[in-house]
């Protein structure tokens, strides 16, 4: 590689401003434990829901971002025919947990550059009798041949060996998880559509869960289902004109299949772009007001507070000994010290169900929800500042994608990005 | 489990199910040659089985006879599965394992390995004296219950 190259690599170009970018009409729909349905329902039914909540015609709508599991044999363009829409801009985002900021930043840069006027971006799955068993029975190449065979565990076996490598590297133990489960499950008794909402978690409930692999219990892991995540994007002069209230991206970046030669996963891409987000943002971890992380196990969310900031590697542990995660400050006893980051204000997969796709983007609407003010009995308050972020794919003993993104609401100082 | 002692137990067979590629180690395992992809331009290992080398991205990939050493990563007990094969034995072992080749593989233990004596009941004896994380161990290759090939590891003394 000659050297001009390297410096030419060296100063690797930054995603440019999101300004002039609105986020808009924050839907989740039909959320259900299991449903007969089709993805296209929950996909069609976001849809449906957004274009009421602002007031357009389905016409309206000429881009479309997509992510589903369940949606195959069809694709996005399989439903411009079915909700018979001509949409100009489509994008299908294959990307798990990873998937919502990844569509914002797509259908954001489509925005901006006149490929569309008003975008749909949309997570939604179904879930049917013995649809997870087959997702997991053929996720990838990687996993048919070298993890499926090794006692299908799925991703719960994945994640329990990451899981127990972290405990042992940095003394993380089974409490500490737990009080990233109640803190959730305490917001989910505050926000309806949360399918675990209804049930309390105590700290003697998740301890004497059934054990599920390894460390791994099970209010560790997330309950498959149905439901559809979606909002809409425009410009901040066409949400103005429609007289929609309208949240902004101060940043965003994603990384994949960084840190590849760790032989085990304890960080993720967040690491190498994390200080520039907030660079960008020209904000920092304390200004943050609300994180949603993507917990698909609690460990995942730990190596997010790690990787965004809020802690240094391996602290985790104490952040959470000493930090109220709940949307209101409330430790519930499990935390000393007068610190409080509302964490996965909804309950997070955790509590509400992990829908798919949707559930990609589950942090993201529920950020735009909170910074709209628009939250009912969860809402944080005086909330200016999320970070959210997503992680998914484990496509054979890690995951490989890394996304975030620092939203504001649009009465903040530093509305509208730099 | 409780309907396992009331009903008799059928007799499972593993997920034999592999690409292409990853039924490639078939006649290996047959043979008890631990053997993994190696690319014939940079001499590194792959796994899992691949189309290209996922060092110099050369398409000379070939099956060769690969260091069988290595060291445990993590090792969990899995106390859920999907397969009835594994449901019925749990639990089930699981080790991940860095190669000193390089690749890292999921392996069974094999004094756990349901290869020989499966279907019996596991002693909780057994399942202390398997490696754990830091251990080394050796890497096999041999044919499970559905005579796919499946990696097993052994402690080193």
């Amino acid at each position: 590689m000659s050297s001009t190259f390297q410096n030419f690599q060296q100063a690797k170009s930054q995603p440019s401003s999101y300004q002039g970018i609105a986020l808009v009409c924050p839907v989740s729909v039909g959320y259900a434990k299991q449903s007969e349905k089709g993805a296209a329902y929950f996909i069609g039914r976001s849809l449906g829901e957004m274009i009421q909540q602002a007031g357009i015609h389905k016409d309206d709508v000429d881009g479309l971002a997509i992510s589903s599991f369940s949606l195959g044999p069809d694709s996005v363009i399989s439903l411009c025919q079915h909700f018979d829409i001509s949409p100009r801009f489509l994008e299908q985002l294959p990307f798990g947990g990873a998937s919502g900021v990844i569509a914002m930043r797509r259908a954001a840069r489509a925005v901006q550059m006149g490929d569309a006027d008003i975008v749909a971006c949309i997570g939604g799955d179904t879930n049917q009798a013995g649809s997870f068993a087959d997702l997991i029975a053929d996720f990838s190449t990687f996993t048919r041949d070298a993890s499926y065979p090794y006692g299908a565990g799925g991703p719960n076996a994945a994640f329990a060996l990451i899981t127990q490598h972290y405990m042992e590297q940095y003394g993380a133990t089974r409490e500490d998880f737990g009080r990233i489960a109640i803190a959730q499950r305490y917001n989910a008794n505050h926000y309806p559509t949360a399918l675990l909402g209804h049930k309390t978690l105590s700290m003697d409930d998740y301890l004497n869960a059934r054990p599920i692999a390894g460390p791994v219990h099970m209010f560790d892991c997330v309950m498959p289902c149905a439901g559809g995540e979606g909002f809409l994007m425009m410009s901040v002069e066409r949400a103005k004109f429609l007289g929609l209230p309208y949240v902004s991206i101060l940043a965003a970046d994603e990384l994949h299949h960084a840190h590849r030669d760790d032989p085990v996963q304890y960080r993720a891409g967040w690491t190498l772009y994390a200080n520039k987000l907030y660079q960008q943002a020209n904000i920092g971890p304390d200004d943050i007001d609300m994180l949603q992380t993507y917990d698909d196990y609690p460990v995942i969310s730990m190596m997010q507070m790690e990787d965004l900031g809020f802690c240094a590697k391996g602290e985790a542990k104490q952040f959470v000994r000493e930090t109220a995660l709940t949307f209101d400050g409330n430790n519930l006893g499990y935390s000393s010290g007068n610190n409080c980051l509302p964490h996965n204000t909804s309950g997070g997969q955790l509590s509400v169900g992990q829908a798919g796709s949707a559930a990609g983007f589950l942090g993201l609407v529920e950020s735009i929800r909170q910074l709209l003010g628009q939250a009912e009995k969860n809402q944080v308050q005086d909330a200016r500042h999320a970070m959210v972020s997503g992680y998914g794919m484990i496509n054979y003993d890690r995951g490989l994608c890394s996304s975030a993104a620092i939203l504001a609401s649009t009465t903040s100082d530093t509305a509208g990005g730099q | 489990m409780a309907d396992s002692k009331q009903m008799p137990v059928t007799k499972k067979r593993p997920p034999a199910k592999r690409t292409n590629l990853g039924a490639q180690l078939k006649p290996f395992a047959e043979q008890g040659e631990l053997r993994l992809q190696q690319c014939s331009s940079c001499q590194q290992f792959s796994y899992p089985p691949r189309e290209v080398c996922g060092h110099c991205l050369s398409g000379d990939l070939s099956w060769q006879v690969c260091p069988a050493e290595g060291q445990v990563l993590a090792r969990v007990d899995l106390h859920n599965s999907f397969e009835p094969f594994y449901a019925e034995q749990l639990p089930w072992v699981l080790l991940s394992i860095k190669l000193d080749a390089g690749p890292v593989v999921y392996a069974h233990s094999a004094s756990h390995a349901g290869l020989e004596n499966s279907g019996s009941e596991v002693e909780a004896l057994e399942i202390e004296s398997i490696a754990n994380s830091g251990d080394r161990v050796e890497l096999s290759l041999q044919l499970d219950e559905a005579e796919a090939p499946v990696f097993v590891a052994e402690p080193l003394k």
